[in-house]
């Protein structure tokens, strides 16, 4: 792997965060060989997210995008807007319909609060993602702690 | 309809003896974390780059968050997997005999610090709140599961809740 690849990003204050801000978002092009990839960093095999004429016999149009990558995508919208200095400290989602590989899956977010609590600088974010259709298959919220500026 | 009351106690006694068990145990192995962050196609620095990572407060690279659930997921061997490829345990059987089909819910996690190569992992999983709602096509069986991941130290590193929809 080429270190030019790896994704920097710059810092987030929690100064600089207004609601209502859109975060970046990220268009993600599914497709068998990465939901074979995802099945095997799992270790979870079922067969309708990668067996083609098996998804099909259990009446799928596709291979199924699994619930968790769906999730996985939407919480990358929130750790690459975040920045270094940013934690993760809740994410949560509902999925709510179903993607099959080659899909393009346009995940995106919002914040919806910033405050304080117990000295920590937080924000609550609204992420989703959307298919090609506009139709929302998952959706989720985010809690992220951001450092201060000066601090 | 299975009767509400009854099926609701068994699949609560079916999980927590299933799920009661002894935890699951993984270590956070760089490998293994960068290719769930390559099947995600998730190239932030901070998994990859230990210079980068120590530049911003970290003592050195750190896994996606998600990739706790791979870090203490138990493989099983080939001869174990079902047609579908899936591994489901007698007891999860005896629940799924109940219902037509099982579809996730919600999925909530919550982080306490970063992941580390390293790590060693144990999962505790139990039984959260089992109830039911009727939907338009029939009664819904909500069941959550609650698994805590704890680290070498015995320090709470995550927990996530999961529930499944059981449709009759």
């Amino acid at each position: 792997m080429n270190a030019n690849d790896y994704r920097k990003f710059p810092v987030r204050y929690w100064d600089d965060v207004r609601e209502g801000d859109d975060l970046p978002a990220l268009a993600k092009k599914t497709s068998t060989i990465q939901l074979t990839m995802y099945t095997a960093a799992t270790g979870i095999f079922h067969r309708i997210h990668y067996d083609l004429p098996f998804a099909k016999d259990d009446g799928l149009p596709g291979v199924l995008v699994h619930g968790p990558l769906h999730g996985a995508f939407i919480t990358q919208v929130v750790t690459d807007w975040m920045g270094p200095r940013g934690f993760l400290k809740k994410v949560g989602w509902n999925n709510r319909g179903m993607a099959i590989a080659e899909e393009t899956l346009t995940c995106k977010g919002l914040v919806k609060r910033k405050y304080t609590a117990n000295s920590e600088h937080l924000v609550d974010c609204e992420i989703w993602n959307e298919n090609e259709k506009g139709e929302r298959l998952v959706v989720g919220s985010a809690t992220v702690r951001l450092p201060r500026r000066g601090a | 309809m299975p009767d509400s009351p009854d099926v609701l106690a068994e699949i609560h006694r079916i999980l927590e003896a299933s799920l009661g068990g002894p935890p699951a145990t993984g270590e956070v192995a760089a490998r293994d974390f960068h290719r769930f962050a390559f099947a995600v196609d998730d190239l932030n620095a901070l998994y990859f780059d230990e210079a980068y990572a120590k530049a911003n407060g970290l003592p050195g690279i750190i896994a996606p968050p998600l990739f706790a659930l791979a870090a203490t997921h138990e493989d099983v061997p080939l001869h174990r997997l079902q047609v579908d490829g899936i591994a489901r345990s007698e007891s999860q059987a005896a629940i799924y005999k109940h219902f037509k089909r099982v579809v996730a819910g919600g999925t909530e996690y919550e982080f306490f610090q970063p992941l580390r190569p390293g790590d060693r992992l144990t999962a505790e999983r139990g039984v959260g709140q089992i109830f039911q709602k009727e939907g338009r096509s029939g009664t819904l069986t909500f069941v959550e599961s609650i698994s805590t991941w704890k680290n070498q130290r015995g320090e709470k590193v995550a927990v996530q809740r999961f529930t499944s929809i059981y449709r009759e």
